[in-house]
């Protein structure tokens, strides 16, 4: 006969997971506290910063969990930025100039992210190329392809393309920002924990060869999870060009900058996917590094330099935590 | 007229100009265990991945139930019942348990798109009970299991697809002795006329082949040479069938006393991992072969990571007492002229994608290395050869990528890469496993050379028969801690180490 085993109050890793929670409410109140308790405070048009930092994660956040479909397949790509930018500005191009409004806004993106992850990835596929690598050349070819369109459009605009009227803004502003944030989070959450598709990018991801062995087909799962990653990052970038207009572009993978705060995020959550799965990591992670460099601005810690210095601290210490008991020999 | 479930005819494989498998014709009784023997590389693994679909005949046919059967793919081969332990393959380590049973068929488990967990779990949790199976932790990441929990994992895996043919290939090589009795037993009931199932087990444990088996085939570079009831084969002429050449009946040491030199070479004192070891103490002499051995649960494969110094939290003392030496991390029992070999050697010794050179000179650029610590390519080239003929490596060459050798040369090649060195003492953990008979006999036969030139040996091993054929002294482990301590002059038989392990 099998043994049961015996239930206490919790398990211990329901406990772990209460213990973390607990540690983010109490880092968020010494945050709080240390700003004499203004991450919380109301501005004059009457708005709750907590709501201003919610805000501010959308993107890094729905980026993030494109990022954990992506790279969970094995394709580590750094075009996503330049994908980011040219997306958004295509969408915004459509919606404006075309006059297709919130169709082109939102179908645009859409549409440009899945085809250039998937060049990204035929690339890799066909030419037997590391990912990192595909996603590097290509980077250089969406950066570039915004680059001259945008120098052909008005010189006012920098090296965006477009700016957004504001009836077009909706979809960045709250509570819709927040709203579709919750709404990716369920959809994320589900596909990577509760659906046949998880499973199998898990598995492709994890260890190809007895993926293969075991009848998953390799390159549909990884079409799958490429597509439905695009998609998410497609939808970040629409708040992205909603939240403030317009998107600029950059060349010399300068656009990887675009993306810094959604792979500190998925580095977090993979640090801490031992106690919660991604999607659940990447939410906290995001409020919790947002938090952070609002914590960090109210304290008149520059952007670009210091901020960045705690932040990638942040991401080792998490980093080396979660290794705190692997047991493994180094070759 | 027996009925036959398998029946293969005239089936090749051909990879290049290398004929894996050439004109294959077995026919396979209901109910029957075909043993599948041959040396490593002799095409064993190539025929199994053939019927469970991982590959496809270059030539030939292959009937189940007296119809054409071709499978496609793994999921085709389970759609016809048929399922597969593989040697290498194993789980997906960043997955837990419960999916990694299920993998690539959850499908069944999915309404409205949605998985059920639960269930998945539960049916997990039905398979192990059913067969009798000993339990594996289901919650956490494969990847934290042992070997042998994942292959028991992998076993329940393909069992969960209601197999008729099962093909075991090497499975237990990772088993201790207490799970290959679950095994054995395992074996019996599926076979048994209620539940008619049928195996083709490859194993490279020749007793447990005849011990197992209804019929054994002996495979010699890719061609059946015979194929027999087991009981009709003797030993010696099995080993001789298999390796086309007369391999002595015992390779194991012929004397039964202990002999060694009363200098030591390790003291261990008072040595704890928490949750492994409990106060392990003992002494290994110089020329000695320290035999370790227990079940599976007792905490022997924990000896060697904690000699190694990559335990977590070890408390106690491990001195190398020539050099008067607290061995403390890897780094002090390589500049004492130790080596630690662990059981897992795909995973924690070779580096599989690299070369067989490279494989063989990293752990020796610290010797290889002049004074103003440059390699010069030539040295290094000059030990790869040596160690790579010395330890008679068949390969293309030293360029060959390791992950493509069969088992028994990788063994090679991970032993070749210490022992090429000067040492004074190693810690090996199953140095033997999955290795054929052949390489095996050559691996003894290296140990017996280490010993005679005085260098110490911790040999912890799954396998009772090669503990007992080579140590000099025993150390019996239960519960993770030390049971006893048995000489090779007084107490070495079979029933009395069994009665200090359980």
């Amino acid at each position: 006969m099998a043994k049961t085993a015996k239930k206490g109050l919790f398990s211990s890793m329901t406990a772990v997971r209460l213990l973390l929670l607990l540690v983010f409410i109490v880092a968020i109140v010494v945050m709080d506290a240390i700003t004499g308790w203004k991450m919380f405070s109301f501005s004059e048009r009457g708005l709750n910063n907590g709501i201003y930092i919610l805000r501010q994660c959308v993107f890094p956040v729905c980026v993030a969990w494109g990022m954990t479909f992506i790279f969970g397949s094995g394709l580590v790509d750094l075009s996503i930025g330049a994908q980011v930018a040219l997306g958004a500005n295509v969408g915004a191009i459509l919606a404006v100039q075309a006059g297709w409004g919130y169709v082109g806004l939102i179908i645009a993106p859409l549409v440009v992210i899945v085809a250039c992850e998937l060049a990204v990835v035929l690339c890799s596929e066909v030419f037997k190329i590391p990912g990192w690598i595909a996603g590097l050349g290509c980077g250089l070819i969406f950066e570039a392809i915004l680059a001259i369109w945008s120098a052909s459009a008005s010189k006012s605009l920098g090296s965006s393309v477009i700016n957004l009227p504001k009836e077009l803004k909706v979809l960045g502003t709250w509570p819709w920002n927040v709203i579709i944030m919750l709404v990716m989070f369920v959809i994320v959450y589900i596909l990577q924990n509760r659906t046949t598709i998880g499973v199998e990018l898990k598995a492709i991801g994890g260890d190809p060869a007895v993926a293969s062995a075991v009848g998953i087909n390799r390159r549909k799962a990884l079409i799958v999870a490429i597509v439905i990653g695009a998609l998410c990052v497609a939808v970040g970038s629409i708040c992205y060009i909603s939240y403030g207009g317009k998107v600029e572009g950059s060349t010399g993978l300068a656009s990887l900058t675009t993306i810094f705060k959604a792979l500190a995020i998925v580095m977090l959550a993979q640090s801490l996917n031992s106690f919660v799965s991604e999607p659940v990591g990447v939410l906290f992670a995001g409020i919790f590094i947002m938090a952070l460099v609002d914590f960090m601005t109210k304290l008149k810690i520059e952007a670009g330099t210091l901020q960045e210095v705690v932040l990638g601290a942040i991401v080792v210490i998490c980093g080396v935590l979660s290794r705190i008991g692997y047991k493994g020999v180094a070759k | 007229m027996a009925d036959i479930v398998l029946k293969i005819e005239h089936l090749c494989k051909y990879f290049g100009a290398t004929k894996a498998n050439d004109d294959l014709n077995i026919e396979i009784p209901r109910g029957a265990v075909l043993g599948l023997a041959g040396e490593n590389g002799s095409g064993k693994s190539t025929l199994a991945s053939m019927i469970c679909g991982i590959q496809k005949p270059t030539s030939g046919k292959m009937y189940l139930n007296g119809q054409e059967y071709a499978p496609k793919s793994p999921v085709d081969a389970n759609a016809h019942k048929v399922s597969m332990v593989l040697q290498e393959l194993g789980v997906v380590g960043s997955m837990d348990p419960v999916l990694n049973m299920f993998l690539g068929r959850t499908k069944q488990f999915a309404k409205g798109g949605l998985l059920n967990l639960n269930a998945i779990k539960k049916e997990a949790e039905a398979q192990f009970e059913k067969w009798n199976l000993t339990k594996v932790p289901m919650t956490g990441v494969a990847g934290n299991m042992s070997i042998e929990q994942r292959k028991v994992l992998e076993l329940a895996r393909a069992l969960s697809i209601d197999p008729k043919f099962l093909i075991l290939d090497e499975i237990s090589q990772a088993l201790s002795h207490d799970n290959r009795k679950v095994l054995y037993d395992f074996i019996k009931k599926f076979t048994s006329p209620e539940n008619g199932g049928t195996i083709l087990m490859v194993t490279h444990d020749l007793e447990e082949m005849v011990e197992i088996c209804t019929h054994i085939s002996v495979l010699r570079d890719g061609k059946i040479i015979d194929t027999r009831r087991s009981e009709e084969y003797e030993m010696d002429e099995l080993k001789r069938l298999m390796i086309g050449r007369e391999v002595s009946g015992d390779y194991y040491r012929a004397d039964q006393e202990e002999i060694y030199s009363d200098e030591v070479v390790l003291r261990v004192e008072h040595l704890n991992v928490p949750g492994e070891l409990v106060d392990i103490n003992f002494e290994l002499h110089k020329g000695e072969i320290l035999g370790v051995c227990g079940l599976s649960d007792g905490g022997i494969h924990s000896v060697g990571p904690a000699l190694f110094g990559i335990s977590e939290h070890r408390t106690g003392t491990v001195e190398y007492v020539p050099g008067k030496v607290q061995l403390k991390k890897p780094l002090d029992m390589i500049k004492t002229k130790g080596a630690y070999l662990s059981k897992d050697r795909d995973k924690d010794g070779l580096m599989l994608d690299a070369s067989i050179g490279q494989n063989i000179s990293v752990p020796n650029v610290r010797l290889l290395a002049g004074a103003a610590k440059f390699l010069s390519p030539k040295k290094v080239n000059d030990l790869s050869q040596k160690a790579s003929v010395d330890f008679e490596i068949k390969s293309s060459g030293l360029g060959q990528v390791v992950k493509s050798l069969s088992g028994g040369n990788k063994q090679k090649v991970n032993l070749s890469r210490w022992l090429v060195q000067d040492l004074d003492y190693v810690i090996l953990d199953c140095p033997t496993r999955g290795v054929d008979i052949g390489v095996k006999a050559y691996i003894y036969g290296v140990l017996k050379k280490m010993k005679e030139s005085g260098i110490g040996i911790i040999l912890i091993s799954d396998e009772l028969p090669e503990a007992m054929g080579m140590s000099d002294r025993l150390l019996v482990m239960k519960d993770h801690e030390m049971a006893g301590m048995l000489s090779r002059t007084t107490d070495f038989v079979e029933e009395k180490i069994v009665e200090v392990m359980l």
